[in-house]
């Protein structure tokens, strides 16, 4: 039986008494409703008849128990706070925050124009997020064993991201699930039945789900998925797990995109992704399905997401966000075709390996430039931001913005200390070096042909 | 092409009943040009899981989509054709809960390709040109655009598909009112979603319900709900709970019968736009709590109905 407007429920651990506001939603699993306790709104997942198992109740009281991964990472899961029950009956549920749904959106809002499309910065952070916190999920010895689009919110502004229904969470090749996932997301060798659910098939999950994210289409949905006039189980089987072939594979064209107006939107986001994201995709779609072990991980996805941001300038023309190259080559505008002006690069040298910040007005250094985020920080607090000289129009310096001075070493060998609040003129060849990393600003790459 | 007729109905003993009814608009008619609209609704079943399909679709209308009475036809055929098809192709294979994910990640895009195929066999049929694909929102199909609603109900799941305006109500045995796709706000004013969009298969919004304690589905393309105050106003809204009142009190087919009176009226006295209204009432599952809302007709076979074919 559903909740009723006006039912009473109780949280089991904290003994709280909520009342029903209104239903919110239906999921496959059971209804949310909007509940209201002694001191704010939340909301509550009730679980259908023959959903609410002991075993699904135990997997709730688990997580309850241990609770989301630590930090901002884990804060992104839209956790289970506590089992919720209904006197009288034996079916039950979990109470949850209330999320704002004016503020997220879901993929699919966004295809339908019903939410605005993110740019690429938020999309950056959108991805960068998601590969961040599944991988502190992952870290605590857990897998999601469900991660789709319909599990995903985001501010299209921001790029902060939730995380949601994640009843489905158990511990790593250990505790069964009732939901295994849709069949487009699933990994291949669960498909085949040769796997159970586990951080390695995740891995597949989340790769499916960033290359939605950034190409708006299935991966293997090419001439293969095409040319099935009956799309059946036996014909998805085929497509997503028995010979699944990535439609931008470049040594198997076997399952290209058709030559129809549907594919143009997938053709045209392929080619604003950044080289490097490419072949990420290329690498998780072919050796990746061939060999699990070959799978991007989420440190991989994030330290990607990171650096393609990190490039991201405005067409001087139209103000359109394109990802600056850094080899020197001529680039136009993707969205107005004008030649691109290469910016002036920050080469920062870390431990865990070189990276590149294309600076411009505005651009900030961020604490996870300058040293490997753990898995439950987002490393997003600013350290520096390039600002407008005050006075001295089209003149431009790094502010520090951290706790600590900084020491900048300019091209003629001078020597000084930054202080926090202070600034230092953008200069190529002037060094800085900031808890021990050493950043050198670079000249804008001068144009070669390609 | 046959004259319409005032209503087609199909029903299940074990789901529900359904009737549409689609009528030219008052300013369709002033000005000779027929309806643009179309439905459909099917019953049937397929290893003894019995499903009532329904569709309802808006033709554009103007001088650009001048196809578009054949494209809504073509869309409500489309439409129920897949849905068929997704039922018998799910039902049987995979656990309920997938099925609306299944339903959700697939339908959109299968009935998007369904119905460009079926307006290709038309347009070499009819000797038609097509214009080529555009990039400033169109997918080739111009002259055929259509909105289109489709509905599935089946076992104790009720499946809902919408690109483009129009509306679709759920009103419980409760008299919970419920509209699964929120109106889009971001379009008011501006042209609709279409089947003939650039990336329609992306432009759906789709809903998965549970059939639980049954209720009535209504179904109607804009014009209907612009007569009064529009998606989710609360006298279209008022509209729909009389309809499920009167259906209540005089039965199912005399409303069936009325309702192409009260159509034209609406239309007459309000939008002048072309009305088509899907109507369904709808079983409660077995078990589940609710007045049962009494299938009055005959159990049918398969019907199906294109109105506007």
């Amino acid at each position: 039986m559903p909740l009723a407007i006006g039912e009473r429920v109780k949280a089991e651990l904290t003994g709280t008494e909520y009342h029903v506001i209104r239903k919110l939603g239906e999921g496959t699993q059971g209804e949310v409703y909007l509940v209201e306790g002694p001191q704010v709104h939340q909301a509550v997942k009730w679980y259908k008849a023959e959903q609410a198992t002991p075993e699904q109740r135990a997997a709730i009281l688990y997580l309850v128990r241990t609770g989301p991964p630590y930090g901002a990472a884990g804060r992104r899961f839209v956790w289970p706070l506590d089992l919720v029950t209904r006197e009288g009956s034996d079916q039950f549920g979990y109470l949850m925050m209330q999320i704002d749904t004016q503020r997220y959106a879901e993929l699919g809002e966004v295809w339908a124009h019903v939410k605005p499309v993110p740019n690429f910065s938020s999309l950056c952070e959108i991805s960068y997020q998601l590969a961040n916190s599944y991988r502190a999920l992952h870290l605590s010895g857990h897998c999601y064993r469900d991660i789709s689009a319909g599990n995903l919110m985001f501010d299209p502004h921001t790029g902060d991201i939730l995380i949601c229904d994640n009843d489905n969470v158990g511990v790593n090749r250990q505790s069964r699930c009732q939901v295994w996932g849709t069949m487009e997301y699933m990994a291949p060798e669960i498909i085949r039945d040769s796997a159970d659910p586990s951080t390695q098939t995740d891995l597949h999950s989340l790769a499916v789900l960033l290359f939605y994210l950034w190409v708006w289409h299935h991966p293997f949905h090419g001439e293969m998925e095409y040319g099935f006039h009956c799309w059946d189980i036996p014909a998805k089987k085929k497509v997503y797990g028995e010979s699944p072939v990535f439609v931008f594979d470049p040594d198997n064209p076997a399952n290209r995109l058709p030559p129809d107006p549907d594919y143009a939107t997938a053709r045209e986001r392929w080619e604003y992704c950044p080289q490097e994201l490419k072949d990420t995709f290329i690498r998780v779609f072919t050796e990746g399905l061939r060999d699990p072990g070959r799978r991007v991980t989420e440190g991989e996805w994030q330290t990607i997401f990171s650096s393609v941001k990190d490039r991201l300038v405005r067409c001087p023309k139209c103000r359109a966000e394109n990802f600056a190259r850094t080899d020197g080559r001529a680039q136009a505008c993707w969205h107005c075709h004008a030649t691109l002006v290469s910016p002036p690069l920050l080469r920062i040298e870390r431990p865990v390996g070189d990276t590149t910040l294309a600076l411009s007005s505005g651009t900030t250094i961020r604490r996870r430039h300058i040293s490997l985020s753990p898995a439950n920080d987002d490393g997003s607090s600013i350290v520096g931001t390039v600002v407008p000289h005050p006075s001295i129009p089209g003149a431009a310096g790094i502010r520090n913005q951290s706790s600590t001075p900084w020491h900048a070493v300019f091209p003629d060998g001078n020597k000084t200390i930054v202080p926090p609040g202070r600034a230092v003129p953008l200069n190529p060849g002037t060094t800085l070096i900031i808890d021990g990393v050493t950043l050198t600003i670079a000249a804008p790459e001068p144009p070669v042909n390609s | 092409m046959d004259p319409p007729r005032p209503f087609l109905s199909a029903c299940d003993p074990a789901l529900g009943w359904a009737f549409g009814c689609s009528r030219a608009g008052a300013s369709h008619i002033r000005s000779s040009r027929p309806c643009e609209d179309a439905f459909a609704v099917w019953s049937g079943s397929s290893g003894a899981i019995p499903c009532i399909a329904i569709a309802i679709a808006d033709g554009h209308g103007d001088p650009r989509h001048d196809q578009s009475r054949t494209g809504s036809a073509l869309a409500v055929q489309a439409a129920v054709d897949e849905l068929i098809g997704f039922h018998r192709m799910h039902m049987h294979t995979i656990p309920r809960h997938i099925l609306r994910s299944e339903f959700r990640a697939d339908f959109p895009r299968r009935v998007t390709r369904r119905w460009r195929d079926y307006v290709q066999v038309d347009v070499g049929q009819r000797e038609i040109s097509l214009p080529p694909a555009g990039n400033t929102g169109n997918n080739g199909y111009t002259r055929y655009g259509s909105t289109l609603i489709a509905a599935l109900i089946v076992g104790d799941t009720i499946l809902i598909g919408q690109i483009g305006d129009g509306d679709v109500v759920l009103v419980r045995p409760d008299g919970t009112v419920e509209c699964p796709i929120p109106c889009d706000t971001q379009l008011m004013g501006m042209e609709t979603q279409s089947l003939s969009s650039r990336d329609a298969h992306l432009l759906w919004r789709t809903a998965t319900l549970d059939r639980g304690a049954g209720g009535f589905l209504i179904a109607a393309t804009d014009g209907v709900s612009d007569s009064f105050d529009g998606s989710e106003g609360p006298e279209f809204l008022k509209f729909v709970k009389s309809l499920v009142a009167r259906v209540n009190e005089f039965g199912i087919e005399s409303v069936a019968w009325s309702m192409k009176g009260w159509l034209d009226r609406y239309s007459e006295l309000a939008s002048g736009d072309d009305m088509t209204l899907v109507f369904v009432s709808i079983n409660p599952v077995e078990g589940e709590c609710g007045p049962k809302p009494g299938p009055e007709g005959t159990a049918g076979d398969e019907v199906l109905s294109t109105e506007g074919w």
